[in-house]
């Protein structure tokens, strides 16, 4: 009885619960599937209709008869086969299955409204376009025509217009782009009436986010026709984006027209020049200046004599024609018009000289004359620091003494500054053998940039016919020509390659070609091409592996089919340097190539020697530099994990740097956890990475991980680090890098340190204070390019774990990080920047007071330090009062020394604000900056431009960084010019003569 | 309203018992905890982890539930949010503001900092700070500043958010459910135009709340809500926001049982994958083991549904007491149900036994066999076992209590007339109902028994030796199994802190100790050499 009860009661509480259900609209679709399989249309359609509507509620319902709807959408009698596939759309949409729900959206037809706001239609619509983009990729990289679905392609249009319409036109230049549609970027240009800004964005996404290179190449030559549409044609960025192109002649064409104009447009011409010239591009370059040449030769019959009579006599006799278009613009403008017999007009004479101007500043004569004058200049090498190093380092150790040979040439790079060598003569000596070979070639680095003198220069250590010298200080004092001339070689390549082919040793054949390598930087001469080769096949392991160096930077960047002999020689060696060398050289003639690398990219790292996978790491590195291209990380990032050679990992993880050094902030989290492996030449990798990737932007998070392997357990993975690091805080305020400083001090004058660390720390006090503190490491130009010749150097760099040698390839990537204002005879008139913040925020590095003595300086007391500063204050006062008392003098005497005098009285006193920061007078917020200076990166955004001088930077935008032409608002006025009291004279007459060739001194030998 | 939507509510409740009794040090002020709170949650969202500090911000906030008052809330809106006068406006008509204030010395320093913003409600209080004495306010400013330096509001929305969930908070508290109600759809409503994940982990609670003050207010309010919570479902997905996915998919499976809509909420369950099937957070995931345990339960498919409630249970944090009863209950039919005896335990954990009573007396009744008090027990208690919705299973239980009495028969007897069987089971149906009543459970393997048709009797067969069978061999084996299971699972729910490592990695100093050690130790071993 009970129990009857019991369910009677549970029916009772069911069906209550029914009637509530019952009430409100549709619990249960049950009924409406039902419908469906009705044989009558209407009930179907109705049911269809009513199950539309309630689909958001109760599609998990529906979607257990998704076949029956699919069903009827194939069946082609039934008449609302649209419904029912947007039912289906719908239905999938809900199962999360967007690729069906977009195929039903799309046969749904007119049903499917695209202007509703709702999520499923958002979604849809969203997918729809990502589909959209990728087929149009697809068809774009193959190369074929790919159908696309025109009701596809119909909603894209749609919102396309849409964007246009509501004017958010960032978003059409992003759906343009993304699906490969040409046409469309230039209808959103047109509607944007050419806005300049708009279309620097679509600029900036053509360089940064467009993954293939053809595409991209696509999409700059549009950009370049849609700048030239502008109002006022922004002519810098057209003639970046040609060099991008490689379009020589339409550059020249653009140069040669802005000659002819007027003098603002000439100005400009100059800027463009310049501009060029630091993206480092050497053959694009060469190739400009040829065109440029030959358009003048056509348009003017006298000047065509003029470019004749100079141009090939340049080639022809090497250096003395060139000597004189390095004495620039005065002397030769004067002395080549002056050969020609005869100049009538002075207008012709004019446009004579503007041209060779151009051509110094595009063959690179001018802008290295400045910078090598604002180098010499600005020097502030701190001597103290190098006498320390020298006085803490066993000096029989030759490791740290070569590598405290090679940090003095990194810090006197392009300053001409011997002294320190000079006076150490005895200790030089020490350098026998290949460390003799490296201090010969270290004289290359710190006189780089003097292409006149470089010759004269190295005349002592050069082979001559007469006297037998060392090989190896031979074979340096070649390497040096060629570091010295380094793409600028055209003087010095017959003679190298004389010595080349008369050199016997090996040695000094290793010199040779390296030398002639970067002498003939990316040329693709043959001739030099057939002698390297020669060498190559003489199979001997020291001067092959230099000539498969010197093939790649023969042909860096041309990607010509030259890899293939490479390759196949370094198949057939049996030398592993030789083989190393060729990989290497693959990976350079790849340089920048991208996808046209991918075919030897994979032939390398396939390769079961893991010399040549190794090789093919770089080549992924170099080939797609400063791309952030996801398939090279990818990669990459494999290798870095899975190989099983430790080489081949430590350079995937190095390589890595150079990818990804065009968003330096991206680096670091990508090797974080690289950092922990438990393979130190991971690590090292790693930190090398970041110091590639990161270079002189004192990065937080790259510091972070650097730190930690700075106090790795390996001793390599130390060196590297402390190497990085130095490089991440090149030109960072002092404040950043005063603790590192400490840091290196500190593992120098230890004892117990491993020698591998303390060589790190001996070339990071070089590299950090490099090049009298007045340079940067700058892998890709301020437009946003790669930096050819700063990106090889620094991937040769890397190859000092090998070869100490190489490691003098750091010079390449170190730019001067200056602000230099021109006039239009591109003197430097007096001018002056203003920075705004505090003067000693980026203030030089104070210099060191003491020698510090090996032996106290293991324990200093306080009291010691502080003694010693409170004299040093002192003696600084006497000296800045001495030095002003002498002031009046100065101009006459433009004595190196002196201007070292003024440094220490600048210095002197931002110490002594410093330090007397508590009392009341505080310093001041900014300061005058004259032309030229030295403004490093993040000092840029304070340094301004004064409104209202006299001179004004003729690119509005320019930044006060680099070589900025500036155009003179009172051309009557007199003109103040400065003379930097350099001395590019041949040093016989100033400077003492060349230090003692020390090889005589031959005891040790 | 299901007793189990009360239990489950219970936990929060509870955590904020337990954390309060766990501090130990004097009672903050509410003010101060809500603006640690505001902190923390503002750190979080700078480091985009917002889903770590979420149990920590609640379980705090639940510290402070207790004492929370409007005044409270309104302070802490204008000392932390920008664009408080607006959200202001919104909280005025719900917030009520006229009781006693305590704390106004703190109001009145806060709206200084706000002057700009403050309408009605700054003037009032700028009556109230003349009269605030300077010791108070500069005591409680450095009380302030000790925990939150930047006094400065607060950039991030989920603040506000975290504001806005508080008033609904208090609002359920004071028993005003409509108010709550409508505050709550005006908060889901500014949620939908954020999209941003570190709102995600507030967002889930505020939906929790959102259901669970439309429950209080009636059936028809819980069923209105059902399509927002599936379209709300629907933008988690698009959005993978996990934590909210795994909340609303609780929610909508919780207003489907809650009408009995079993066939709907399994529907749906199987339709939506869940984050590859890994929760993110752990009390979602109880909650959802119990649903599918009661779906299961509903669908006869008993054994999977107690490996889920077992789960369940195993899962759910102490001190969610409510809902350890309502998992219990369920577990106990479940058992029930398989012809299992629960263990006695479960009735009599503390605190629980009460809540258990009609349970226990049930399994007490069918232990026995007994029908007749089976029905006794099932009639006296009808009414919790409607609100525990566990009414239809009971109903299924009455043939499983005439099993264990058959049991027992044929175990007493060797042979027993059905006549005698149909009287002992005080069945009211003749003998040929007793006749199939006893197949089925011939057949089912219930009893090893033969019917004598003829003679109308039920002869048992020899109990036969259960360990000469494979039968302890199998026991042994899924018991192995479970542990090993249990095992994997913890150690796959094990977290370590991301960093940890780094910091026992080898000092500088201690590197070149140990070298030096090595190589003394070298050196030492050559001169034994040399010796």
């Amino acid at each position: 009885m009970a129990s009857a009860a019991v369910v009677k009661r549970a029916n009772g509480g069911m069906k209550k619960g029914e009637e509530v259900e019952g009430q409100q609209k549709l619990t249960s679709a049950q009924g409406l599937i039902a419908l469906l399989d009705e044989d009558d249309d209407r009930l179907r359609a109705c049911a269809l209709k009513q199950l539309d509507e309630v689909v958001p509620d109760l599609w998990f319902e529906v979607s257990s008869s998704i076949a029956t709807i699919e069903a009827l959408y194939e069946d082609e009698s039934f008449g609302e086969r649209n419904l029912a596939a947007l039912l289906a759309s719908k239905v999938f949409y809900h199962l999360g299955e967007l690729q069906e729900s977009l195929t039903y959206a799309l046969c749904a037809g007119s049903l499917f409204d695209v202007t509703e706001q709702s999520d499923y239609v958002q979604t849809i619509v969203g997918k729809c376009i990502d589909e959209y983009m990728k087929q149009r990729e697809k068809g774009e990289i193959s190369g074929e025509e790919i159908q696309i679905d025109s009701r596809l392609e119909a909603i894209v249009q749609r919102m396309f217009k849409r964007c246009l319409e509501d004017g958010q036109l960032e978003q059409a230049i992003g759906i343009a782009l993304d699906s490969c549609h040409l046409d469309l970027l230039r209808t959103v240009a047109e509607h944007g009436q050419f806005d300049k800004k708009l279309l620097t964005y679509a600029l900036r996404v053509c360089q940064n986010l467009i993954v293939s290179r053809k595409f991209r190449e696509k999409a700059l030559r549009l950009m370049v026709d849609l700048f030239k549409q502008l109002d006022q044609p922004d002519w810098i960025v057209i003639s970046q984006c040609l060099m991008f192109l490689d379009e020589a002649a339409a550059v020249a064409e653009i140069l040669t027209n802005l000659l002819g104009q007027d003098s603002d447009s000439i100005l400009l011409a100059y800027q463009i020049a310049f501009d060029l010239f630091e993206n480092e591009q050497p053959q694009f370059l060469s190739k400009v200046s040829d065109h440029v040449e030959k358009m003048l030769k056509k348009a003017e019959q006298p000047a065509e004599t003029a470019a004749d009579g100079e141009k090939p006599a340049a080639s022809q006799e090497g250096a003395e024609p060139m000597e004189a278009d390095q004495e620039m613009t005065g002397a030769a403008e004067g002395a080549a018009p002056a050969e020609k017999k005869e100049k009538p007009s002075s207008e012709e004479k004019e446009s004579d000289r503007k041209v060779n101007k151009l051509l110094s500043i595009l063959q690179g004569d001018a802008p290295i004359k400045l910078h090598l004058e604002f180098l010499y200049s600005k020097n502030r090498t701190d001597p103290t620091i190098l006498k320390n190093l020298k006085s803490s380092v066993e000096t029989r150790n030759s490791v740290c003494h070569s590598a405290i040979i090679f940090t003095n040439a990194l810090m006197h790079m392009g300053t001409t500054v011997d002294t320190f060598l000079r006076e150490h003569l005895d200790w030089l000596a020490r350098a026998t053998n290949w460390a003799k070979f490296s201090a010969t070639a270290g004289l290359g680095v710190i006189h780089r940039g003097q292409l006149s003198q470089g010759q004269f220069l190295m005349a002592p250590y050069l082979p001559s016919d007469g006297s037998s010298g060392s090989p190896f200080s031979e074979g340096g004092a070649l390497y040096a020509l060629g570091l010295m001339h380094c793409d600028k070689g055209k003087v010095i390549r017959d003679f190298l390659l004389q010595s080349l082919r008369n050199a016997s040793s090996e040695v000094v054949q290793h010199g040779a070609c390296l030398g002639l390598g970067l002498a003939t930087l990316g040329t693709d001469d043959e001739e030099v091409f057939e002698d390297l080769k020669n060498v190559l096949y003489t199979d001997s392991a020291v001067a092959g592996e230099a000539a498969g160096i010197a093939i790649g930077l023969l042909s860096v960047g041309t990607g010509s089919d030259k890899t293939e002999q490479m390759l196949a020689y370094a198949h057939d060696t049996q030398h592993e340097k030789i083989t190393r060398g060729l990989a290497l050289g693959c990976a350079l003639v790849m340089y920048g190539r991208e996808e046209n690398a991918d075919a030897l990219i994979l032939q390398l790292c396939q390769d079961q020697n893991p010399i040549l996978r190794y090789g093919g790491m770089f080549c992924i590195g170099l080939a797609y530099s400063g791309t952030m291209s996801n398939f090279a990380i990818q990669k990459l990032l494999h290798f870095a994990v899975s190989d099983v050679s430790d080489d081949v990992r430590r350079a995937a993880v190095m390589c890595l740097g150079f990818v990804m050094y065009s968003q330096p902030e991206q680096c670091p989290h990508t090797v974080a956890l690289l950092s922990e492996s438990f393979n130190p030449h991971v690590r090292y990798g790693v930190a090398m990475a970041l110091g590639i990737a990161c270079a002189g932007t004192g990065m937080k998070e790259a510091m972070n991980i650097l730190q930690v392997l700075s106090k790795d357990a390996i001793d390599f993975v130390r060196q590297g680090a402390l190497i990085a690091t130095s490089m991440v805080l090149l030109q960072q305020p002092e404040s950043k890098v005063s603790g590192f400083r400490k840091k290196l001090d500190k593992i120098v004058s230890d004892k117990h340190e491993d020698v591998m660390c303390k060589m790190g720390a001996i070339i990071a006090v070089g590299l950090i204070d490099a090049g009298g503190r007045n340079v940067n490491i700058r892998l890709r130009s301020r437009n946003g390019f790669p930096r050819l010749l700063s990106v090889i150097g620094m991937a040769v760099f890397t190859q000092y774990w090998y070869w100490y040698p190489l490691s003098y390839f750091m010079s390449l990537p170190l730019t001067p990080t200056a602000f230099i204002g021109l006039n239009e005879n591109l003197d430097m008139p007096k001018f002056s920047v203003v920075s705004k913040c505090k003067p000693s925020i980026f203030a030089y590095a104070e210099p060191v007071e003491h020698a510090n003595n090996v032996l106290t300086s293991k324990a200093p007391t306080a009291v010691l330090s502080t003694t010693a500063k409170a004299k040093a204050r002192a003696a600084k006062k006497e000296d800045a009062k001495k030095s002003t008392s002498e002031k009046g003098k100065e101009n006459a005497d433009s004595n190196k020394m002196e201007v070292e005098g003024e440094a220490a009285e600048l210095e002197a006193a931002g110490d002594e604000k410093k330090e007397e920061g508590s009392k009341p007078k505080a310093e001041a917020t900014e300061e005058q900056k004259e032309n030229p200076t030295r403004v490093v990166p993040a000092q840029e955004k304070h340094v301004h431009f004064l409104a209202g001088s006299r001179f004004t930077p003729i690119n509005e935008n320019a930044k006060s960084i680099g070589i900025v032409l500036l155009k003179d608002n009172e051309p009557g006025k007199e003109l103040e010019v400065v003379n930097i009291p350099v001395n590019t004279e041949p040093p016989a007459s100033t400077e003492p003569p060349p230090p003692e060739p020390f090889e005589y001194n031959s005891a040790l030998d | 309203m299901g007793k189990g939507s009360d239990a489950m509510e219970v936990d929060k409740k509870e955590e904020a018992l337990v954390t309060e009794g766990g501090k130990g040090k004097g009672p903050e002020k509410v003010i101060e905890i809500l603006c640690q709170n505001v902190f923390l949650l503002e750190e979080a969202v700078v480091a985009k982890e917002t889903s770590l500090c979420m149990g920590r911000l609640m379980r705090q906030t639940a510290a402070a539930r207790k004492r929370l008052t409007e005044h409270d809330i309104v302070r802490l809106l204008r000392a932390k949010i920008p664009n408080s006068a607006e959200v202001e406006k919104t909280l005025g008509v719900f917030l009520d503001l006229s009781g006693p204030d305590e704390n106004k010395e703190d109001e009145a320093m806060e709206t200084d900092e706000n002057k700009e913003n403050g309408g009605a409600e700054g003037m009032a209080n700028g009556a109230a700070e003349s009269e605030a004495a300077p010791e108070e306010k500069k005591e409680a400013a450095e009380a302030k500043v000790a925990y939150n330096k930047p006094t400065r509001a607060s950039a991030v929305p989920e603040c506000e958010i975290y504001v806005l969930l508080l008033a609904i908070l208090r609002l359920l508290d004071a028993g005003t459910h409509e108010k709550a109600r409508e505050l709550s759809v005006l908060v889901v409503e500014r949620l939908e135009g954020f999209n941003r994940r570190t709102m995600d982990s507030l967002a889930a609670r505020v939906y929790a709340y959102y259901s669970w003050s439309h429950e209080k207010c009636g059936d028809e309010k819980l069923k209105g809500i059902r399509s927002k919570l599936l379209q709300l479902q629907r933008t988690a997905i698009l959005r993978h926001d996990e934590v909210g996915q795994e909340t609303l998919l609780n929610l909508l499976l919780h207003n489907y049982l809650h009408f009995s809509l079993y066939d709907h909420a399994e529907k749906l369950r199987s339709k939506t994958q869940v984050g590859n099937g890994q929760h993110r957070n752990m009390h979602q995931f109880c909650r959802y083991l119990y649903y599918v345990g009661r779906i299961r339960a509903i669908q006869l498919d008993y054994t999977e549904s107690k490996e889920k409630l077992q789960q369940a249970l195993r899962k759910v944090p102490v001190s969610a007491k409510g809902f350890r009863i309502t998992l219990h209950k369920w577990l106990c039919m479940v058992h029930l149900l398989l012809g299992e005896i629960p263990e006695r335990t479960h009735f009599t954990t503390p605190g629980m036994r009460r809540a258990l009573k009609p349970y226990f007396s049930l399994t007490q009744a069918i232990r026995k066999g007994d029908l007749k008090t089976f029905q006794q027990v099932a009639q006296e208690h009808w009414d919790q076992f409607m609100e525990d919705k566990t009414h239809n299973l009971i109903v299924r239980l009455q043939h499983n209590v005439i099993r264990t009495g058959l049991r027992n028969i044929s175990k007493a007897y060797s042979r027993v007339s059905l006549q005698d069987v149909s009287q002992m089971l005080g069945l009211s149906g003749g003998v040929e109902e007793v006749e199939c009543i006893v197949a089925k459970a011939v057949r089912d393997g219930a009893i090893d028994a033969k019917i004598d048709h003829t003679n109308q009797w039920m002869s048992t067969s020899e109990a036969s030796d259960i360990y000469s069978t494979l039968e302890p061999q199998q026991a042994f084996h899924s018991r192995i199994m479970f542990c090993l299971n249990l095992h994997n699972e913890a150690v796959k729910a094990m977290r370590y802190s991301p960093n940890e490592h780094k910091d026992s990695a080898e000092t500088e100093e201690a590197r070149k100790e140990r070298l030096q050690q090595e190589q003394e130790l070298a050196s030492a071993l050559q001169e034994e050499d040399e010796f």
